[in-house]
């Protein structure tokens, strides 16, 4: 409700915005979706308890370990070994990875372009939020253009950013922060529209600066809404570096992938994917737990 | 305070302490125009408890929100002690119909916001804090969160969040409004109290008739859309009153038949 304001339903005089008179009592606003991952995860907790995470982490191991153990199976007895490798081949080639030292310039590779291209998509996905969605009229002019952006399949601009910035970190991070500036974008936009027009009457009413408004009510309102952005980003990020380092690159886990697709070396493909798999699950498990943290309050 | 009556009193006190003279909104709503307030005229005198009643939609949280400066006028003026009001005003207190506290600051904190905007020392922050958690009897929960909280206590975080800024003028906008009777009818008693403790102004909002005569010194009665004041009732009750017996006595009864009859009769809405 609150966030279906149209201009008609603002004052004629000046342009501030006349709250309804006698507004229902209503706390049902537009939820932002990190609220109602949070709020599930809070009740399951109290209400099954122990014999219930017990059953839940050992399904959750089963599921893994039988999905391996088929494949394991299936290989070289229903599937040439050649085009799916095997789950035994892929850890043994982990492990020579890692003993090697082969894999850390790779994984450091990505992972810098990732942390990068997150950081900084971040923070420009937050200065537009805030821009766009505090300036008024003149943010209505660019909403369209930064939607559009928005809907435009962004790894397309992969081999552009190639030819603009070259094959090293800066065509990488470019890519990286390009797919994360819209999520976090469009996210605390959103975010910033939902807020309890009460709450930002509060701090009118009390006099408080802008300044004061953003700490105490605009950035504790958008920490779900931003929670939930990191969780998208995380995973745009590492498309977003991958990408880029299948198109052109000389390091980094795209490239090993690439290079061992070249070779035929379907093993190494599959290795260089659980890295970033375990990669993707270790950051999105430390977002989820940043969010149980930051969330406590409800 | 004197059992006399308040409108010799007021006589007395001479220049209102908030006076709103003409004032008119209007704002565009479905391709036209819509009247929200139109020429309305209110005087509140020093101390005075004056409460707002009038049916759904006439206007009078919107009154509170224009006196308040969240709301611009479209004409008319609103002076307080003597001052043409223009924008946010200083030492009025607005508590809202649905308490407005911040979710993610505990109680405590949620009363800290004024006196950190006023940039009051922190020691200053947490002796007022308390003092104030005491008032509205809230000792043992300044570290719960709102969502921890009964309505009636929220009502009681907001109410000493106002409190904190001490505002001339208290602006309250059905602020009991959704709480249960019983609830209601304590955290009334007590605002009441409190209220004769410190005689500050008020301003209320309520579409509740008896609420408005068990607290207010006079009752001004609101028409529908477009709102504009249709008569004002001296309540001749003496203080301190006690919420839950109040409504049985033949003044009260008396009153409260011309107040409903006066709502019934003329506030119908023209169209």
């Amino acid at each position: 409700m609150t966030s279906l304001r149209t201009p008609s339903e603002r004052l004629a005089t000046g342009g501030r915005e006349l709250a309804a008179p006698d507004a229902d009592m209503d706390d049902a606003r537009t939820v932002p979706p990190g609220r109602r991952q949070g709020r599930g995860q809070g009740r399951g907790r109290g209400r099954y308890g122990r014999r219930h995470r017990v059953l839940l982490y050992a399904g959750r191991v089963a599921v893994g370990g039988l999905t391996l153990l088929l494949w394991q199976f299936a290989s070289g007895r229903w599937v040439d070994p050649f085009f799916v490798s095997s789950p035994s081949d892929v850890a043994a080639r982990l492990a020579a990875l890692v003993r090697s030292g082969e894999l850390w310039p790779h994984l450091l590779t990505t992972l810098a372009e990732f942390g990068a291209g997150l950081g900084i998509g971040t923070a420009g996905g937050i200065a537009l939020g805030l821009a766009i969605a505090f300036s008024g009229l003149v943010g209505q002019w660019f909403h369209p253009y930064v939607m559009a952006l928005y809907s435009l399949p962004r790894v397309a601009l992969a081999p552009l950013f190639i030819v603009w910035f070259g094959i090293g970190l800066t065509s990488k991070v470019t890519m990286v922060a390009t797919m994360v500036i819209f999520a976090v974008f469009y996210n605390v936009y959103e975010g910033i529209r939902s807020i309890d027009p009460d709450l930002l009457d509060m701090a009118r009413a009390h006099r408080a600066s802008f300044l004061r408004t953003l700490r105490w009510i605009v950035f504790p309102a958008l920490t779900p809404w931003l929670l939930t952005a990191l969780r998208l980003g995380v995973g745009l990020a590492l498309i977003g570096a991958v990408i880029a380092e299948l198109v052109g690159s000389s390091a980094g886990l795209g490239y090993y992938i690439k290079n061992s697709s070249n070779l035929l070396d379907i093993t190494g493909v599959f290795a260089g994917l659980a890295v970033i798999t375990a990669v993707a699950m270790t950051f999105d498990t430390l977002v989820g737990a940043l969010s149980r943290y930051l969330l406590r309050y409800r | 305070m004197t059992a006399a009556t308040p409108a010799a009193g007021r006589t007395a006190r001479g220049e209102p302490k908030l006076s709103v003279r003409g004032l008119r909104l209007e704002y565009a709503a479905d391709g036209g125009r819509t009247t929200a307030l139109h020429d309305l005229d209110l005087d509140v005198h020093e101390g005075e408890f004056v409460a707002l009643v009038g049916p759904s939609g006439c206007g009078k949280s919107t009154l509170l929100k224009a006196v308040s400066g969240l709301v611009e006028k479209t004409a008319g003026s609103v002076v307080l002690d003597g001052e043409r009001l223009e924008g946010v005003p200083e030492g009025v207190g607005l508590l809202f119909q649905n308490d407005a506290l911040l979710p993610w600051r505990t109680a405590e904190d949620n009363i800290r916001f004024p006196l950190a905007v006023a940039g009051v020392a922190q020691a200053e922050q947490r002796r007022r804090i308390a003092e104030l958690i005491s008032a509205v009897g809230l000792t043992g929960f300044g570290g719960h969160y709102p969502r921890q909280l009964s309505g009636g206590m929220r009502k009681r975080v907001a109410l000493a969040r106002v409190l904190a800024a001490d505002p001339g003028v208290f602006l309250m906008d059905e602020p009991f409004g959704p709480l249960d009777a019983l609830t209601r009818e304590r955290i009334s008693a007590d605002f009441l109290a409190l209220w004769e403790r410190v005689g500050k102004t008020v301003l209320f909002v309520t579409h509740d008739i008896d609420e408005a005569v068990t607290l207010a010194d006079r009752v001004v009665v609101m028409s529908a859309r477009p709102g504009r004041v249709i008569g004002e009732y001296d309540v001749d009750i003496p203080r301190p009153r006690a919420v839950e017996d109040v409504r049985f006595s033949d003044a009260f009864r008396r009153l409260r038949g011309r107040i409903a009859r006066a709502l019934h009769h003329r506030a119908e809405p023209t169209a």
